[in-house]
């Protein structure tokens, strides 16, 4: 008797009406129908002779094909007489050394008050995300960069609006005078200044879209991402949310600048102060599985999920929000992407949110 | 600097640890023999890896390559004297792995300590002709090459990389080996099923299975990477029995970390192949998701406080 096993590694997420098959080694994913899914099922109990047997001669052949497949995309291995039991599942353990490892702000300027500087010192939060509403100065982000020096901080992220002062050799400068940039991204910019060549230390991107902090939140297949990490963070805790702070534009203190709930304002609570708050940590572990329609789509380990923009729909016991993602347009059940905009029953929330 | 390195300093953050870290580059901004840490300072040393490279290339003033190779190799002596000084201004029993074993660890004499301690290992061989290669070759028709010490990296003048790997021969290819040869280690050619790289820690295997045999490009050799299909790596656990062995093994060697090579036949016989105290295991941690830097850090402050 043969046996088919399925490497480790081989992450499967059942939907609906469809699989996605994440290979967490090779960093990829792609869909599958459930009749595969019945198949890697019944070869986990039964011997590949045992399963084919439980088909006509007609469905042998699907039955073949299928294992031919898992075997060509290199998804698992045969043996012999038993399978194979040296072979343990991987850990879905997920833990992390910080206490909070992504901070996202709204602020007009770039320069961050020393009080708040401490504070990201003292949490040691290694990313940065600034979302800036002012044209920030080429010495405004040298300052940005060079406030971290020797830090924790290793990368920042800064959205900012494009303005004229902005060309080839303001780049340039920052590339070659800052170390933790990591990613810049220039909006309202109708016009590129120059073209845009992989020769920098940071990602660029200069877009001609009006972005704003609740352009956050899409939901889509571009966003989706395959890595060991990432999908193991989504399978034990929120992908939105968890180890997340967020500081609106009036300092407000928050799960992200985009939701409603304040944990103090910076002119008068520390971060250290406002994640001990009782509810800070509330979202942290709500994993897509418990999210309605969410918990029922192939996509929801892969996916970027959004808390602060929802279809205000369900609330579980503990008052935390488990609608699905207002601005994801795709339905499990059908399995169609569509514009979610214009879907009428997505209309109350847009109006509510103000969008 | 080393990534390894980077994320067990921060697990001992996390486990509020209070620790030294000396980077082999700092050598060279030492300011005088009294800033190397003191003996009575230190509870316990964790060896990593001497050096990634010399921050300063130093040249000579008339290019010269033969003088140059000298040049270097003196350097490196200069700066292990340096660098094994440390090996004595801190007591043998402070650091996780003895680095005096460490230092003079023979390959060779490792795998015939395995064979002694019960674990099997491939048929090997020292030769230096091909006459003799050839009646080998009657017993085990495919043998293979490989370095008695480590690899090395040879690059043209134009630049590019030659890598040294291990080398198959059979009957196929023994035309291009010469009739005689410089002492050159030959091992019994094992048809392997799989690869094992297994990170000892204190008393715990963590074990990885790397599929290579699927995939033409590595049959030889699992460094002959295959980007776009890497090699199958999946945690694995070893029989008892094997573990058993080689708990001997790298108490004898008085080992507590360590890398380990083994190979798994077809028929699942298990093959000792090597050991490498340095070894890394950043490769065999995140694809197993084992946390093996948490449990570096763990140990090391466990054996701190106890």
């Amino acid at each position: 008797m043969k046996y088919f096993n399925l490497y480790s590694n081989i992450f499967l997420t059942k939907g609906a009406n469809r699989i996605l098959i994440s290979d967490l080694q090779r960093n990829n994913s792609e869909l599958q129908s459930l009749e595969l899914n019945d198949i890697i099922e019944e070869l986990k109990s039964n011997s590949i002779e045992e399963v084919f047997a439980f088909y006509d001669e007609e469905s042998k052949e699907i039955a073949q094909e299928y294992l031919d497949f898992l075997l060509e995309k290199e998804y698992g291995f045969i043996t012999a007489g038993n399978w194979d039991k040296n072979f343990p599942p991987l850990s879905l353990e997920y833990v992390d050394y910080n206490k909070t490892s992504n901070l996202f702000m709204e602020r007009n300027e770039l320069i961050i008050p020393i009080k708040l500087l401490q504070s990201i010192e003292n949490l040691q939060i290694p990313h940065l995300v600034i979302y800036c509403n002012g044209k920030p100065s080429l010495n405004e982000f040298l300052k940005l960069d060079a406030d971290f020096e020797n830090s924790t901080v290793e990368t920042i992220e800064i959205f900012a609006p494009y303005h004229a002062a902005i060309d080839e050799n303001y780049i340039k400068h920052l590339s070659e005078n800052t170390s933790r940039m990591y990613n810049l991204v220039f909006y309202n910019c109708h016009k590129k200044p120059f073209k845009v060549e992989d020769i920098f230390r940071f990602n660029l991107l200069f877009t001609s879209q009006d972005l704003k902090i609740n352009s956050c939140g899409k939901v889509d297949l571009k966003y989706f991402d395959t890595n060991i990490m990432k999908v193991l963070e989504a399978v034990n805790h929120n992908s939105c949310l968890h180890k997340k702070i967020g500081i609106d534009i009036h300092g407000n203190i928050k799960n992200c600048p985009a939701m409603h709930n304040s944990f103090g304002n910076i002119n008068n609570t520390t971060l250290e102060e406002a994640i001990l708050h009782k509810d800070f940590k509330k979202y942290w572990n709500l994993t897509k599985a418990e999210i309605e329609v969410c918990k029922d789509c192939e996509f929801r380990n892969v996916c970027t999920d959004c808390r602060a923009f929802t279809e205000q729909t369900h609330k579980n016991n503990e008052g935390l929000d488990i609608s699905k993602p207002l601005k994801c347009g795709y339905n499990p059940y059908t399995n169609r992407w569509d514009e979610w905009s214009t879907n009428p029953l997505k209309q109350k929330a847009i109006q509510n949110y103000g969008l | 600097m080393e990534a390894a390195t980077d994320y067990v300093c921060m697990w001992l953050d996390f486990y509020k640890a209070t620790f030294t870290r000396l980077n082999g580059e700092d050598l060279f901004t030492l300011k005088g023999l009294g800033s190397l840490p003191k003996n009575e300072d230190v509870a316990m040393v964790w060896y990593r890896r001497k050096v990634a490279s010399f921050p300063t290339r130093y040249k000579l003033k008339k290019e010269n390559f033969d003088n140059q190779y000298v040049m270097d190799r003196f350097l490196n002596n200069e700066y292990d004297v340096l660098h094994n000084h440390l090996c004595y201004l801190i007591d043998k029993q402070k650091w996780l792995n003895d680095p005096a074993t460490e230092d003079k660890l023979n390959k060779l004499s490792v795998l015939f300590l395995a064979k002694k301690l019960g674990l099997n290992i491939p048929h090997t061989e020292v030769l230096t002709d091909k006459r003799s290669l050839i009646e080998l070759m009657q017993i085990y028709p495919q043998l293979i090459v490989k370095p008695l010490s480590e690899c090395v990296l040879f690059s043209d003048n134009d630049g590019a990389y030659f890598k040294m790997l291990t080398e198959v021969i059979s009957i196929r290819n023994i035309k291009a080996v010469p009739e005689t040869f410089f002492p050159s280690l030959v091992q019994q050619g094992i048809n392997k099923k799989f690869e094992l790289r297994v990170f000892y820690l204190a008393g715990v295997f963590y074990a990885m299975a790397i599929f290579s045999q699927e995939n033409k490009k590595t049959v030889s050799d699992f460094r002959n990477y295959d980007d776009k299909r890497p090699n199958r790596t999946v945690p694995y656990i070893l029989p008892y029995e094997i573990e058993n062995k080689l708990s001997h093994l790298m108490t004898a060697l008085s080992f507590e970390t360590g890398s380990i090579d083994l190979m798994v036949d077809r028929e699942g016989n298990y093959y000792f192949l090597e050991i490498n105290p340095e070894g890394q295991f950043g490769m065999v941690s995140h694809p197993c998701n084992y946390y093996l830097e948490r449990e570096m850090a763990k140990v090391l402050t466990n054996k701190c406080s106890a």
